[in-house]
Parts: structure tokens; sequence; C-alpha cells
């Protein structure tokens, strides 16, 4: 019993992270098609700039705040300035997105140096707790808060604000949503900023368990990529779900065959990927 | 007419003759005023690049205290990235040095795999390879060849001693859990061997995949009732699984056992108090406290503002290594017979004497350590020391070599 419950906390922690880090890249994809390679460096730039700032400040919070920021500011420079200018050439897309990957990791590496390296933990939130005979980090749960909260708040935001019917409107229509008036590339730099933004908070949120290091970005990538297959592209409730059952495969696969590691998390993407292409919750394209 | 003279076809001719000539004028025994060429194959990029810059900087150190000069001749060295894992990489390069540059010595290579290709390459040139970090042990045992010498390590060769005194120690059931593949299974396997041949026993194995991002799910898995757990990760895996290991309330309850990696002195600090009491082996420390071993800090510090790594002394030792030979030769730089040279020194490094047996593999002290705080900072300090270990540890290396490669091993520890 003890077993299935730690388990279970820790599918649902991972799958808090999984949620965070490809909710943006869903995001984006849904309303601007545009397949964001570059997604994994906004990882990276949120938690090498959130590695600094609590390095200065002493402070988590202000680090998940600059993170976030940061992310969001590499965002609005690699829509504003670069992917605007091929609007619609998914091709030129994908290798100027790969290209700004590679580009941002190298960066990295002189800014930060190679050595891997992890956040340090809030105060407070250090060590484990003791649920009843059962251990479980404290800063796990944490996760598993934030995790919830922001879906929650992602999930009010699209459905009962009017940004969110904006945004919807876009993704439904996006010609019918510019002639109802609705300033359509406003709206695209917005989403790409929120969309970057919130991976830079998953870097942070992830920095203190997952790490940082040159290579990070291109193995959340990867990982994104498997839960918005699963999930479906586009749609913020294929992110969570995706995200929930790509981290529970993953891992009680681990736990339970742990000889079959490499291939928990990649089989479910391939049988879904041949039975239902859009994914669970994509939407038909 | 002028023009006619010189047609493109004259002009061609009179190009081929003037490149012949540098040829045709090359004197035979100019060579002792050549300077000697090491090509050094290392990781500058990928996940293997802060390793890279390590190695680079201590050769660099030594190269520079001897002035780039030794056995009367000049030292030239040619670096070149390898990127890390890409074997095809590192033969091109390999191929490009031999070719263009005429190396007279291979040295470098970080990741096992190319060290197996470039092993294969350095024996059909006949070329003098010197390892300065890949640590299969098959690199000089079952796929030894004459042309290999390894300042650095193999993989199970401190292994060996660790088991024997982790049983010494008191702890009798284990766990074993090291990244799934070659080198993992190498290093955590050379460890249960020496402590089950003692009496210990291995109650589990655990292998998580290279780069497991979350190590939770295998953390759940280990049986609470072992005494000990004795492991291998490396990098940015050592550094979450140490941090995990402690988040899950496993630190100090469970004693973490394995080989130096684990808290590598760059991640150890960001490791802190996680680490607390890990036990390591490793061939050479920071906090080794001998007269080599501090000049070679305080030189390396004072140059490069941070204190050496492993890696820089892997670095320095295979300078130190090549310049040492060619002092012996005078500067004589012969294949095979070159090798033997260097195979039959006594080095005295900053780790302390190193030998070589007649594989290349380094002969060499083993440091069993224990992370404590000293003077406010988490250090692996040395407990223990077993002098002089050879990759064979008790056995002989025909009775060893018979014995069933740790690879083959993984999965029938726990019986």
């Amino acid at each position: 019993m003890e077993f299935w419950i730690i388990q279970s906390l820790n599918a649902l922690s991972f799958a808090m992270l999984l949620f965070l880090l490809c909710a943006g890249l869903s995001l984006i994809f849904g309303l601007m098609n545009i397949l964001n390679l570059a997604h994994g460096s906004c990882y990276l730039v949120g938690a090498y700039t959130a590695l600094s700032v609590i390095a200065w400040s002493d402070n988590f919070f202000l680090g998940l705040v600059s993170g976030s920021v940061a992310a969001g500011a590499v965002g609005f420079v690699l829509q504003r300035f670069l992917l605007q200018r091929i609007y619609g050439r998914r091709l030129l897309q994908v290798l100027l997105t790969f290209g700004c990957m590679f580009i941002l990791g190298d960066l990295a590496i002189i800014i930060w140096g190679a050595d891997p390296t992890t956040l340090r933990k809030p105060e407070g939130l250090t060590g484990a707790v003791d649920l009843g005979g059962i251990i479980f980090p404290k800063y796990r749960l944490f996760v598993i808060a934030v995790g919830i909260t922001i879906g929650i708040a992602l999930w009010l935001f699209q459905e009962k604000t009017k940004w969110g019917a904006i945004l919807r409107a876009g993704v439904d229509d996006e010609q019918m949503a510019r002639a109802v008036g609705i300033n359509v590339p406003a709206l695209f730099t917005v989403v790409f900023i929120l969309g970057t933004a919130l991976t830079g908070l998953s870097g942070v949120l992830g920095g203190p368990f997952v790490g940082v290091y040159p290579g990070v970005d291109l193995e959340v990538l990867l990982l994104a990529v498997v839960v918005i297959i699963v999930g479906g592209l586009g749609s913020m409730k294929g992110a969570f779900f995706g995200s929930l059952i790509v981290a529970s495969l993953d891992n009680f696969g681990k736990a339970l065959f742990p000889e079959l590691a490499m291939f928990t998390i990649f089989a479910p993407m391939a049988i879904i990927l041949a039975v239902k292409p859009t994914g669970l919750w994509g939407r038909v394209l | 007419m002028k023009t006619k003279l010189f047609t493109l076809p004259t002009r061609l001719m009179c190009l081929m003759v003037l490149m012949c000539i540098p040829l045709l004028c090359a004197p035979q025994g100019v060579q002792a005023e050549e300077p000697v060429k090491i090509g050094y194959t290392i990781s500058l990029s990928g996940v293997y690049t802060a390793l890279g810059v390590d190695l680079r900087d201590g050769l660099n150190l030594y190269m520079e205290e001897i002035g780039h000069k030794a056995g009367g001749r000049d030292i030239k060295v040619i670096v070149e990235d390898i990127g890390s894992n890409q074997v095809s990489r590192a033969l091109d390069t390999g191929r490009k040095l031999v070719e263009k540059d005429k190396v007279d010595v291979l040295a470098g290579v970080v990741g096992t795999g190319s060290a197996y290709a470039l092993a294969e390459f350095v024996a059909k040139h006949k070329l003098p390879f010197v390892i300065s970090n890949a640590g299969a042990d098959d690199l000089t045992q079952r796929k030894s060849n004459p042309y290999i010498v390894r300042p650095a390590f193999v993989n199970s060769g401190g292994s060996h001693p660790l088991g024997e005194w982790l049983y010494d120690k008191g702890y009798r059931k284990a766990v074993l859990m090291g990244a799934d593949y070659a080198a993992g299974y190498e290093h955590v396997g050379g460890i249960a061997r020496t402590f089950k041949e003692k009496g210990g026993k291995v109650v589990q194995e655990i292998w998580p995949p290279l780069g497991t991002t979350d190590y939770a799910p295998y953390l759940a898995k280990i049986d609470r009732n072992a005494d000990v757990v004795m492991v291998f990760f490396a990098g940015a895996d050592a550094l979450r699984f140490v941090k995990q290991y402690a988040d899950y309330g496993l630190k100090g309850k469970i004693p973490l056992a394995g080989k130096g990696y684990l808290v590598d002195d760059k991640i150890l600090e960001k490791q802190g108090s996680a680490a607390e009491g890990v036990l390591t082996e490793s061939h050479w420390c920071l906090l080794l406290d001998t007269p080599d071993n501090n000049k070679f800090k305080e030189a390396y510090t004072k140059k490069y503002g941070h204190p050496p790594t492993l890696y820089s002394e892997q670095g320095y030792l295979t300078a130190k290594l090549i310049a040492d030979a060619l002092n012996k030769t005078g500067g004589k730089v012969d294949g095979a017979e070159f090798v033997e040279t260097m195979r039959s020194l006594d080095l005295k490094a900053p780790r302390g004497t190193v030998k070589f047996d007649k594989f290349g593999a380094p002969i060499q002290n083993s440091y069993i350590r224990e992370v404590q705080k000293v003077e406010g900072a988490w250090q692996s300090v040395p407990i223990k020391t077993y002098p002089m270990v050879n990759q064979f540890w008790v056995w002989g290396p025909e009775e060893y070599m018979k014995m069933p490669a740790y690879s083959d091993m993984k999965g029938k520890w726990a019986e």
C-alpha cells in the first residue's frame, strides 16, 4: 500500500512538472501552428536565470518570477523578430527554432559554464514530510500544488475571461477572428510570451530535482513532445491529462518493470500515433 | 609572346613541380629539430564538455611548466574537439590528425565508445595512444592492444578495494544501483565482486537508464533492510541521484557508497548536505596532502582561478607521462617501442606513484573517502589508502579474464 501511495504521489508530481512544461508548447501550436523546437531552451533559460537570481537574492520566489520573465523575453524576441517573418512556413520554422536551440544552449554554456547544477529549494520546503509512515519530499508536494493551481487558473482564463474567449476564437478560426476585429498578430505575440514564460516557470520548478545542465533543453523538449502527442496538440486539456497519463505510465512502468525503463515513455506515444494520430484530446486539424 | 609561355597547362605543371620541392628536400635526419606532435582529442562540446575543459587545462599546465620541451625536442599539442559520444567524429578527427598533421602520439578521449574506435585505429597506424579518461575495462583487458597506455583509471580497478572495504566495515546486505550501460556494470560490478567474495550478499539490483530525470520510482523500490547501497552515477545523474536519495529520507538510513564520480568535487558543492556521509573511492582526491599534490593544486589554482578536478589531474599526468618518456628516449618517438618506454615509467604524479602493467593499465593508489564538512565546505576526506592497486586485484591476469566480464554479470549478482 505504502508503495502505491508513494509511487502515485511521485507520478503526480512528475505529471505536474510535465504539464507546466508542455502547456506552453501546446498553446502555441494550437493557436499559431508553430512547433517551437526552441521550447527546451526556454526551460533552460528560465532555470539558469533563476539560478543566478537565487544566488544573488537568496529568494526562490524571486527566482520563479525572474525565470518566467526571462523565458518570456526570449519568447518575445523569437516570435516578434524571427518567427513572424516566416509565418506559415512550417519547415523554416522548424529549422529556425532548432537553430535557436543550439545557439541558446551554447550561450548558456558560455555564461553559466558546463557543470551540472541544481537550484536551491526554498526555505521550509527542504527535506521530507512523514505522512503516517510514508516519507515524501515536501518540495514535490509543493510542485503538485503549483501545477494544480496553474492548471485551474489557465482553465478559468480560457473559459471564463474575455481574453480566453479571444484566444479560443483565434484557435478555432483565425480568419473569422480577424474579421470581427481581433488584433490577431498582437494575440499571437501575447500567447507566445505566455507560453514561453510558463515553460520558464517549469524550468525553475524542475530545477531543484531535475537540475540544469547542458543538454537538458533537448531532454525536456523530447518529454514535452511525447506528452503533446499523447494528449493531443493544441489542447490545454490534452496537455493536462496527457501529462498525467505519461507520468503515471512512466513512473509505474519503471517501478514495476525497471528493465523496460526506456520503453515506458515512448511505447504509449507509438501506440497513440498508430491508433489516434491527433492525440487523445487533440483537435482534428 | 609572353602570354604564350605561360599557358594554363604550363602553369599547372610549374605549380606541381613547386609542390614537390618540399617533399624532395625533406631530409631524413631532421626529425630531432621538428617538434613532437601530440594530437589531443577531447570533448569540448556536448555532455562531457566540463571534463574536456579540465583535461585540456591540466595538460596545458604541465606543458607550460616544462616550457613545451622534453627529450631535447619541442612539443606541439594539437587540441581537437571530438564532441561527446560521437564515435564517427572521433575517428574522422583521428584520421585528420594522422594524415594531415602527422602526429606522433594520440592522447585524450573522454568517452568509452570513441576510445574503442580509436584503439583499433591506432593499432592499424602503430601510433602510441595515451587514454586520458575513458575507463572501459576491456581496453586493457580482453581487447587490449600494444599501443595503449592509460594514465587515468580502469572502471572496475578502484571498485575492488571499495567492495572489500565495505565488507570490512561491517556491511553484509547490499543493493546495487547504477546507470544502465557498460560503465555502470563495470564500476558497480567491481564493488559487488569483492564484496561477495568476502561473504557479503547482494539483495537487489536496480539499473535506471543513463540520464534518468527522476529517480523517485527507483528510490521507492530500494529494499529498506539493506545495509548499504552501492552505486555508480556521474555528472548530472549523480547530482540528481544524491539529492533525491536525501529527499526521500534514505540519507542517514542506508549508507550510500560508490565511485568518486558520485560526489565529484565540482558537483559536491551543489549536492551540499545531501551528500553528507557518502562513501566513495577515487584514484585522486583534492584533499590528498602530499607535496606533489599540493604543488599541483597551488599551480593550477593560480593559473585558472579555481581548484583542479580529477580530470585536470588526468590531463596533467597525460602530459607528464609523454614528457617523461621523451626524456628517456632522448626525443625519439617510435610506435610500440615508445609505448613500452611509457609503460616502464615510475611516475611521480599528484595522486601518488603510478606504474603500468603489461597491458598499459595503471597500478596506483586507491583512496577511500567520506564526505564531511571541512572548514565550512563539503569535501571528500580520504580515510583509507589501498596502495598500488592493479586492475586484476588479487587475481592473476589469466584467471581474472576467465571470469565473466561485468557487462555479462548484470542481473546475476543477486541470487
